[in-house]
């Protein structure tokens, strides 16, 4: 079983390198480079689909056909741009057979899955860790979106936070869609920058305090 | 939709289709579905907006458990 076993603990290895691992006698190489990349292939097939739930069972998919394409991968390309190409057409015909079953009603067996998924997961307590970690980063895009000028705040805050669309922010801006898409632009890429000069000042700051690190290969 | 348009898009709107305007967004995942460059500016922002505005989904952890033991069953 793939990621059965803790057998490398060089998380510095390059993608490449574990995955051609993989193959041979190393299967706790399949778990790092799923705990390294999922979050990733997680976020760009929910930016496809919209739906955490489909986004999580397409993210699955994509590692199990990973795997099995494991013996017959060749390093021509980045291991992550295969990656992302594999997670990106997989989400793709999720959302266009999605789209083609929306009239249709799921079938029972379906549905009592997916709640039950639901539920399994609704149950695991959030780490604390984790906890702490969001609200730092909450705190942190709060500021750096302080120290936007007011236009470029506003608009970023109705796009992300109370999720009106651009339409909408540019009536109540009184300014053209344009106007508002170079709005958002130009906060996007100033809020990228506020947020990478925080974090150079945190890690030029006290040392934080350091949880254990994780072992590879070790379960939650 | 070309890739100089979706790549403006993206600069202005995010990688999360779903905040686009309806019509846009489904020229973007005709463009995804055709060309890799489009794929890569989509990765790119899509980590880009990670960094930025985190991950509200959440747990990773229960999710990488349960691929691992999805191939442990063979699925």
């Amino acid at each position: 079983m793939p990621g059965s076993t803790n057998t490398d603990p060089a998380t510095d290895r390059s993608d490449e390198d574990l995955f051609i691992a993989c193959s041979g006698d190393e299967p706790g190489a399949f778990r790092l480079l799923v705990e390294r990349h999922m979050r990733m292939v997680r976020r760009l097939a929910l930016n496809v689909l919209g739906d955490v739930h489909e986004a999580e069972d397409v993210a699955q998919e994509v590692f199990v056909a990973v795997w099995r394409a494991r013996l017959d991968w060749r390093p021509e390309a980045r291991f992550s741009t295969w990656l992302h190409r594999v997670a990106v057409n997989k989400a793709i015909d999720r959302r266009r057979s999605l789209r083609g079953a929306s009239q249709a009603s799921p079938e029972p067996q379906e549905v009592i899955a997916r709640l039950s998924d639901a539920d399994d997961r609704a149950a695991r307590p959030e780490d604390a860790c984790v906890r702490l970690e969001r609200m730092e980063s909450a705190k942190s895009l709060r500021l750096a979106l302080d120290r936007l000028p007011a236009n470029q705040n506003r608009a970023l805050t109705m796009f992300y936070f109370e999720e009106l669309d651009v339409g909408r922010i540019a009536d109540l801006l009184g300014c053209s869609e344009q106007a508002v898409r170079s709005l958002l632009k130009r906060g996007r890429q100033a809020l990228k920058t506020n947020l990478q000069r925080q974090k150079k000042i945190c890690n030029h700051g006290p040392r934080p305090v350091q949880s254990q690190p994780r072992q590879p290969g070790s379960r939650s | 939709m070309d890739l100089a348009q979706f790549k403006a898009s993206l600069a202005s709107l995010g990688a999360d289709l779903e905040r686009w305007p309806p019509a846009e967004a489904e020229a973007a995942v005709a463009l995804l579905s055709r060309s890799d460059a489009a794929v890569a500016l989509f990765a790119k922002t899509t980590s880009d907006d990670l960094t930025v505005f985190g991950d509200p989904a959440g747990d990773i952890d229960a999710l990488v458990d349960a691929t691992l033991g999805r191939l442990g069953r063979g699925d």
